[in-house]
This record gives structure tokens, sequence and C-alpha cells, in this order.
């Protein structure tokens, strides 16, 4: 006990306020967001409760036709959660008589009404391991009640959140020396609202932040510090984590392969050490990647586990002209000998890298008014800017760190190149339907947060602390709207 | 930070805005469907939660612009039953209002709607798969119907987000177990929120600048 108190004093203090500070703001989302209310999360928490319950996962297409638990839907239906989703007209039912009935109705209902939600469920073409970690936190819910399970379920999602921050914490450390750059770096990511707010329900989503957080770590650690066998089994069992836990996981292949071209570059170990390093951390990926295919096998069509980015090879639409205008046009103005895109017109860089990005929380329906997001986007363009500018004037500095350079932007591209194969593949079935939305991005966090500090740092002392400041401000303003928002929006 | 405060925060937490009670079946969010209910017809939603601030019954017609007959609104639940009118008019509205005293007792009950004109009249329904799948169920003259009518309850007491916050409060509490159930609870949770997320995050970055010295 006394050594875990003597640890704990030694944490910074910056990063203990900042810690305390995610804490307070994802259990407000946590209380402040009515069950459901967020990205699919009745398909997540149906997921967890069946995988709780069966020890299996529900079905992707087949099952008896419950996408939930009769348990689940009956608290949807008491609580008026169903209709609830996205629909900004409606409110969930706080009247007592409503909860009381309910109550009546959880106790009449038979055991097997929890673990009769076998499928068909949009979730369950995922991998297991976030839900089987959900499980643990169902189980050990006291009372035992429907809502104290959802409960604790949201509540250990939360801790994947607060952990992320410590790794932002951790990754600041290995890129700035100043205290104030690492706080500025991990007060960006905390105070991010859209992760707040993912932080505080049932999604695989913050598991594949925290586990990309805590890959860029261990990435910039071997880049910096040598590819030892260690850091390279726990970069292996990062990837592996990855894969685990979502389809959108897979990006991290590449990215693994490029963190272990670039260690080797940088480090020129003997040729045995390379192979073996090389062969324990694809191995373990492999592993991964084995048994996330042993799960999701027989899944497949759009939207699937690795549906998305392994169809790509499947399908025999695929058109890389037609792919890279859609590229193209995705981030800039259409040239003139290009073909409209494929998908919904007019979403683009806007849309995803900002609106959605930043705000749309809830089922979507919780939005910053529109200065605010044209504020964000002419952020964006700043920061762009910036980067360009300390990239042109401090060229040397680049040249010598090109090995964190070169990893953190292939980590973004392997990422960002995933999603938009994905979405064009799956444009190419269902065009109205893009697939590719903001939260998408949260695993890149970190290098955002990277960015902004690195363009702070070169400033002037004097403004470089004035800008942390704004930054630092910035982020509270709209973590707090972000709540009082959604707060209004469900119980006005 | 003061300038959001100024300029947003204050003006949108005090803005005086409508006072949901309650939003039995809300509207349609893909496409409207009228809901007929013929001259002496009936129809009645199960599982309607009145609360002890359910003022006003609001249905939205759909016959505007012929003129539209009036009708007999009923809320009635075990130790309730309120009756009111909405007469019948020649001026184009949609909204339709009914003034009910709320119960003293949150309760589940039934609301009907009686068309006492000569005239039929349409009203806003849903049958589309995100807001049809409420609790209640629509049932005209005893017969079920597809479509739900659209309805939801008020007070009529508006007030800013400010004036109403300890209703908000009771109102989150709902359906949380425990001690996360209890207004007690949120209400620190929220000051926190208020107060010590912003005190946190400027506490962090100007320790950090003296750790940095």
């Amino acid at each position: 006990m006394g050594r875990w108190l003597a640890k704990l004093r030694t944490v910074p203090r910056p990063l203990a306020a900042l810690l305390a500070m995610a804490t307070i703001q994802v259990v407000a989302w946590s209380l402040i967001l009515p069950p459901f209310q967020a990205p699919d999360e009745e398909s997540h928490f149906a997921y967890v409760q069946h995988l709780a319950e069966t020890g299996e996962a529900p079905e992707y297409s087949g099952g008896s036709g419950r996408s939930y638990s009769t348990e689940e839907g009956e608290a949807m239906r008491w609580a008026n959660l169903l209709v609830l989703r996205g629909v900004l007209g409606a409110r969930p039912d706080w009247a007592p008589a409503a909860e009381q009935r309910w109550h009546e109705v959880e106790a009449s209902l038979p055991d097997e009404t929890s673990s009769d939600g076998d499928g068909p469920n949009s979730a369950g073409q995922n991998p297991p391991l976030y839900y089987a970690l959900g499980a643990i936190p169902y189980h050990l819910s006291p009372g035992g009640s429907f809502f104290n399970r959802f409960y604790m379920t949201r509540f250990a999602s939360a801790l994947f959140y607060v952990a992320a921050v410590v790794f932002m914490w951790l990754i600041a450390s290995e890129l700035f020396r100043p205290v104030w750059a690492r706080t500025l770096a991990t007060g960006i990511f905390a105070l991010h609202p859209k992760l707040a707010m993912l932080g505080a329900v049932v999604n695989p989503d913050t598991l594949l932040v925290l586990v990309w957080t805590v890959f860029i770590y261990l990435g910039l650690r071997i880049i910096r510090r040598g590819p030892s066998l260690r850091r390279l089994t726990c970069a292996g069992a990062a990837s592996a984590v990855s894969l685990l836990t979502h389809g959108r996981g897979l990006a991290i292949l590449p990215a693994l392969v490029v963190l272990l071209g670039i260690a080797y570059l940088r480090w020129r170990p003997p040729a045995r050490q390379a192979l073996l390093g090389a062969a324990i951390s694809l191995g373990i990926a492999a592993a991964g990647l084995a048994v996330a295919g042993v799960f999701t096998s027989g899944v497949s069509g759009e939207g699937a586990a690795y549906g998305g980015v392994i169809g790509w090879a499947e399908s025999r639409t695929f058109n890389i002209r037609e792919f890279l205008s859609y590229v193209w046009q995705f981030y800039l103005p259409r040239l003139q000998f290009m073909q409209p895109s494929i998908g919904v017109p007019g979403y683009g860089f806007r849309e995803v890298y900002i609106q959605s990005f930043y705000g749309d929380m809830a089922s979507l329906e919780v939005q910053y008014p529109r200065f605010a997001t044209d504020l964000l986007q002419a952020a964006t363009i700043v920061l762009l800017f910036g980067l360009y500018t300390v990239a042109v004037t401090r060229l040397q500095a680049v040249k010598r760190n090109w090995p964190i350079l070169a990893f953190l932007l292939l980590t973004g591209l392997s990422m960002v190149g995933a999603l938009h194969v994905s979405s064009y593949t799956t444009m190419l079935i269902n065009p109205g339907d893009p697939v590719l939305t903001g939260r998408y991005l949260l695993p890149l966090l970190s290098l955002l947060a990277i960015a902004v500090t690195v363009v702070v740092t070169a400033l002037p002392r004097r403004l470089g602390a004035l800008a942390a400041g704004g930054l630092v401000a910035t982020g509270i303003v709209l973590q707090l709207s972000g709540l009082g928002i959604a707060f209004v929006r469900f119980y006005a | 930070m003061l300038v959001a405060c100024v300029a947003w925060f204050v003006p949108y937490l005090t803005r005086e805005r409508e006072n949901v009670a309650g939003v039995p079946v809300p509207p349609p969010f893909v496409a409207q469907v009228p809901v007929p209910v013929k001259p002496g017809s009936e129809a009645c939603l199960s599982e309607v939660a009145f609360d002890r601030d359910a003022e006003l019954v609001e249905l939205v017609s759909l016959t505007a612009p012929r003129p539209r007959p009036p009708m007999e609104i009923v809320a009635r639940a075990p130790g309730y039953r309120e009756t009111a009118t909405v007469p019948g008019a020649d001026e184009p509205l949609t909204g339709l209002y009914a003034q009910i005293d709320p119960p003293e007792q949150s309760v589940i009950g039934t609301l009907c709607i009686r068309n006492r004109g000569e005239r039929r009249i349409d009203l806003l329904g849903t049958t589309d798969a995100r807001t049809a799948v409420g609790r209640p169920i629509t049932r005209i003259d005893g017969e079920e119907v597809a479509p739900d009518i659209t309805v939801r309850l008020l007070s009529s007491d508006p007030g800013s987000v400010l004036e109403r916050l300890g209703q908000l409060v009771d109102r989150a509490a709902a359906f949380k177990p425990g001690l996360f159930g209890a207004p007690v609870f949120l209400w620190p949770l929220l000051l926190l929120a208020a107060i010590g997320v912003p005190a946190a995050a400027v506490y962090s970055i100007v320790s950090s600048f003296r750790d940095s010295d």
C-alpha cells in the first residue's frame, strides 16, 4: 500500500489534474447520455450481454430474429429509449410511474430473457475482445438489475479512455522536453469532446483508441531507444489487440510493418536479432489476426468485420481511377476532367475531419452550432499551415528526426487509407452510406495532439504560452458546451 | 472562456424554452403519415405516462386548411381522469392543444381523442422504424392501427434551463441505478463538471509552466 502511495506521488501534478478532469468528464457523459444513445450502443451492449450470459457472440446475420435480449427490449420500451435515438423531438421517459412499472416488469421477467438476444446483431461482425472485457463488469455489477449491469459496463469502458490519456502523456514525454508541452498535448487529447463522449459509452472504438495510442507510444520507444525484444513483443501484442478489437484495427498491420522497417533502418541490428524481433512481433500480430479470423469467419458482405477492407480484394468492381478520384474529391474540389465522385454528394473533409470528428455526439444529433464548426475548420487549416512552416523553417530537425516523422505519418496514412478503401468498397454496394465518420479517426487523435504541440512549441515562448492557454480554454469550452447541449437535448 | 460564457453559454442557458413533459410518440423521422379519425370515432394511445407537469396535450392536424372538427381529449389512468375539448375552427391550425390538469402523482394510462364533429380529421402519425417503435399502441374504435399518432405532453410553465435546472436533474436521474439515480449525486457531479473540469485543466497547464521553469 505504502509503495503504491509512493508511486502515486511520483505522478506529475499536471497529469494528475488531467486525469481527474478526464474522469469527471467521462462520468458526466456516462450519466447525462441516456442508455443506447451513442452510435450502435444497443447492439454493442447486446453483444456484451449475450457473450456474458451464454459465452457466445451473437450472430451477425442469423439468429432467432432478436437483435437484443427481451430484457434489453423491455428496458428500452419503458424508458422510451428506442425512439429516442437521433430523433430530436423525442425524450426519454422520466416519469416515476414508468420507472416503477419497469421495475415490476423487470422483476417478472424470466432469467432466459437476458440471454435470448442471439441475433441478427450488426455488432456480431466484430471480434470479441472488447465484449469479453465488458462481460467482466457486467457480471460484477452489484444488485443485478439491468440498468446496473448497463452502467457498470459503461463505467468499465470509460477506463480505456482514462488509460488512453495516460499513454498520451507518455507519448508526449517521449517527444517533448518541457512539461507544459506534454501537458498541452495530453490536454488536447483529454479535452477532445467526441473522445470523452465515446469513452463514456459501450463501444469498442474506445479500446481501439487506447490500443492505437499504446502502439504509437511503443513505436516511438522502439525508434528512439532501440528495438529490444520486449518492446517488439509489446508492439506485436498491441497490434494483436487492435485486430481483436475491431475490423478497423486491421489498419495496424501496415503500421507495424512500417515500424519494423524504420526501426531496422534506424538501428541496423544484426540480421539474426532483426529477424527474431520481426518474427516475434509479426507472429503475435498474425496470431491475433488468426484468432479474430476464427471468430469472424462466416461473416461477410457489406460492413463485415474485415468486409470493407478484405472485400477490396474480392471486389471485381474496384476501379483504381474511380477510387483515386473519390479520394481527391473527398479532400479537394473536383477537377474539370473528373466524373462526380461515388457516394453522397458534399460528404468530405469537413463532414468527417471537423463536424463528426469533434461533434455530432449522441446518435449524431447533438451538434455544435455552425459557427463552432467553421472555427474548428479554420483552426485545422491554420494548423496545417503551421506544420508546413515549421517543417520548412526547421528542415535540419526534420531530417534528423525522419524516423519518428515517417513512423507517425505512415501510421496515420495506414488508418486513413484503410478507411478510404473500406468506404469506397462499401459505397460500390450502397452509394448512400459512406461508412466513414469522424470517430473512426479517433485512434489517430494522439497524432493531432502531437502536431498541435509541435506548432505551439515552435512559437516564441510568450506567444507559445498564450497559444497553449487558448487551446486548453477552447477544449474546455467545447467539452462543457457538448455536455450542456446533450443535457438540454435530452431533459429540457 | 469568458467570451464563450458571455456570448454563448449565458444566452443558451437563460433563453426561455418549451417545457416538454413527455413525448409518448415523437414526430415521424422519415415521412408523415395521416391517421384519419372519422366523425364519432375514438383514437386511443395505450401506456402513456402522465407526469405531474403534463398540462397540455399537443396533437398535429394534417387537414389544414379545411375547417377542423371539435375533438374531445380524455386522459385516464387508475385514480385519474381528465377531459378537455379542442374546439372546431376554420383557421388552418396544425398544432392542436388541449389543456388538462396533471395528475397528483405520475401515472400510466390511456390518452383518447374523440372526433366530436361531422367531418374527418387527419392527425399526424408515424410508421417509420425510428419513431413508431415506442411503448404506446394506437387503436381506433378498439382496432389497432399501424401508424402511431404523434403526441407530446407539455407543461404550461416554460422557462429557461437555468430556471428549471432542478427539474432537469430530476429527469436525468430517472432509470439510473442506486446512487446514480439520486439527484443528490447528480448535482455535485454537474457542479464538478461545470467547475472542476475547467479548474483542473487550468491548474494542469499553469502548474506545467511552473514545473517547466
